[in-house]
């Protein structure tokens, strides 16, 4: 459904910020993976951005509300500066708050929300926790709304619990328009088979990738015909989770997912 | 806004009504709605800017009022006011927004990374003799045309089914390279017109809801279309957006009355 100031969207990252995320990012040339993913959420902030600013000496229309969420040794909020400590801003606010503008080499601007960090283990439920309060009450304030979208990266497990059951949590409540959707990403360590947009969990091997498959809901029809446009292989079933993602695979399973 | 064109054997009367997709904030209704009328013959147009795009409401007006002012009536007279106006756009996305100092980080990336876009469709018609009439119809995307005689849709053009319409139709794009079909995306229709006729310009969602309408109704959506005004309208999109059937978007509909002298 469309997006507009009465009827939002809602997004909310979360990001895994532990140890691991140090490592090589697969088909990154010299980046680590907390690297990668910060440069890819950075960009997507900006597209989140761009996509709400419609007409000139107006600023950004409040077409989204946006949630950022980092974990390792528990679970933070990643915004900073005027927004230090909120678990959602709006696009304008969001627009407004980065903590720096960067360039690159041929001078366009490149807006920083967030550093990269790898560091502690990976409480994934403690951040799924929290970013089911978040929906919670955006999903009670906005009930016309289409159903808020909560994209989890990460490249390894949860170390505090079993993400299963808050995640259920999560996609059991929703808008008028439907459920909440969760998506997950995990990013490879290796050069192994990626699994894009499975509709069963039988090219899974490991009994935490069946989890992560488990958690993540099925994608709605847009953005499955959205994936199909970009090559992938993707039934009427296919669910929101990718399976041992490169550079590539995690940045079209972001557009994908973020798709509205 | 209402125009009469008055020939030797018939006339053409048009109403132009419009309703933002938020009623707190009518400037955001980003639509483009406009017609001409000269002896015996009336151009129309109806653009819907893409909820996706940058300045829609400028591109949107611009494509309606480069239609109806130049008169044009065929494919290829279309297809020349898109390139040039491709051309021209870069003039609006690069023009400054206020003193280079006092630029926000998002205005400066606008030029590089912000695209406009709408659906269109345009209209001729032309009045051939004492009781008849023709049209040609050109349009890119999901803005639709209907013809109407009675309380009996002949025609949609160029979607006629609320089934046939997608989320990501074509469009008319600012960057020529989004558009790889070119002239050939121009569709083409035609038909005759008899006094009595009315015909419909609409919106995307417009066209879909009075489609579904259409197709359960036995033509009361038409019966009402024809009797409407700017507040009966305005109840009507309320109306239809509390039913469910229309969508939350910018809403407009421009109405062609076939009438004899």
């Amino acid at each position: 459904m469309q997006v507009n100031r009465k009827t939002p969207g809602c997004f909310v990252f979360l990001l895994d910020q532990s140890a691991s995320m140090s490592q090589p990012m697969l088909g990154a040339e010299k980046k680590t993976k907390a690297q990668a993913l910060a440069d890819i959420v950075n960009e997507l902030l900006q597209s989140i951005v761009m996509r709400s600013f419609k007409s000139r000496n107006e600023p950004p229309r409040h077409y989204f509300d946006i949630g950022l969420i980092g974990y390792g040794t528990g679970a933070r909020p990643l915004f900073s500066g005027a927004l230090a400590g909120r678990l959602l801003a709006s696009v304008a606010e969001v627009a407004a708050g980065k903590i720096r503008v960067d360039r690159d080499a041929d001078g366009h601007v490149q807006p920083i929300w967030f550093d990269p960090v790898a560091s502690g283990v990976t409480h994934m439920c403690a951040a799924l926790d929290l970013a089911g309060k978040i929906v919670e009450g955006w999903t009670n304030s906005h009930p016309e709304s289409g159903p808020p979208i909560i994209v989890n990266i990460t490249d390894g497990y949860a170390t505090d619990g079993d993400p299963v059951p808050v995640s259920r949590r999560i996609t059991s409540g929703g808008t008028n328009h439907g459920s909440t959707l969760l998506f997950n990403i995990a990013l490879s360590s290796s050069e192994a088979t990626t699994v894009a947009y499975p509709s069963t969990d039988h090219a899974l091997t490991d009994e935490r990738a069946k989890a992560l498959f488990q958690m993540s809901s099925p994608l709605p029809p847009l953005m499955r015909q959205y994936a199909a446009e970009l090559g992938a292989d993707v039934q009427d079933n296919a669910r929101g989770f990718v399976y041992n993602a490169d550079l590539e695979a995690m940045i079209q399973a972001i557009d994908v997912g973020t798709r509205t | 806004m209402t125009t009469v064109s008055r020939t030797a054997g018939m006339r053409f009367v048009a109403h132009t009504y419009s309703f933002p997709k938020d009623e707190d904030h009518p400037a955001e209704w980003e639509d483009g709605a406009g017609h001409y009328l000269g002896r015996g013959r009336g151009w129309f147009a109806v653009a819907d800017g893409a909820s996706s795009g940058f300045h829609v409401k400028e591109w949107a007006k611009r494509l309606v009022t480069g239609f109806v002012t130049q008169r044009l009536d065929s494919s290829d007279a279309v297809q020349n006011l898109i390139v040039k106006e491709c051309e021209r756009w870069s003039e609006v996305r690069d023009a400054p927004a206020r003193e280079q100092l006092d630029r926000q980080w998002w205005e400066e990336a606008a030029p590089l990374r912000q695209d406009t876009a709408a659906a269109f469709v345009g209209l001729y018609v032309e009045a051939t003799g004492p009781r008849t009439g023709k049209f040609r119809a050109f349009a890119v995307g999901d803005c639709c045309l209907m013809h109407v005689r009675g309380t009996t849709l002949l025609m949609s053009f160029p979607l006629s089914s609320p089934e046939a319409f997608a989320q990501n139709p074509a469009l008319v794009y600012s960057r020529p390279e989004k558009m790889p079909a070119g002239v050939e995306g121009i569709q083409l229709s035609s038909g005759q017109l008899r006094p009595g006729d009315m015909l419909i310009l609409a919106s995307d969602r417009l066209s879909q809801c009075l489609l579904w309408h259409s197709a359960r109704s036995d033509g009361a959506v038409w019966q009402a279309l024809r009797a409407v005004n700017r507040p009966s309208f305005e109840s009507l999109v309320r109306a239809l957006r509390s039913h469910g059937s229309l969508e939350v978007d910018d809403v407009t509909l421009l109405r062609i009355a076939v009438l004899e002298e």
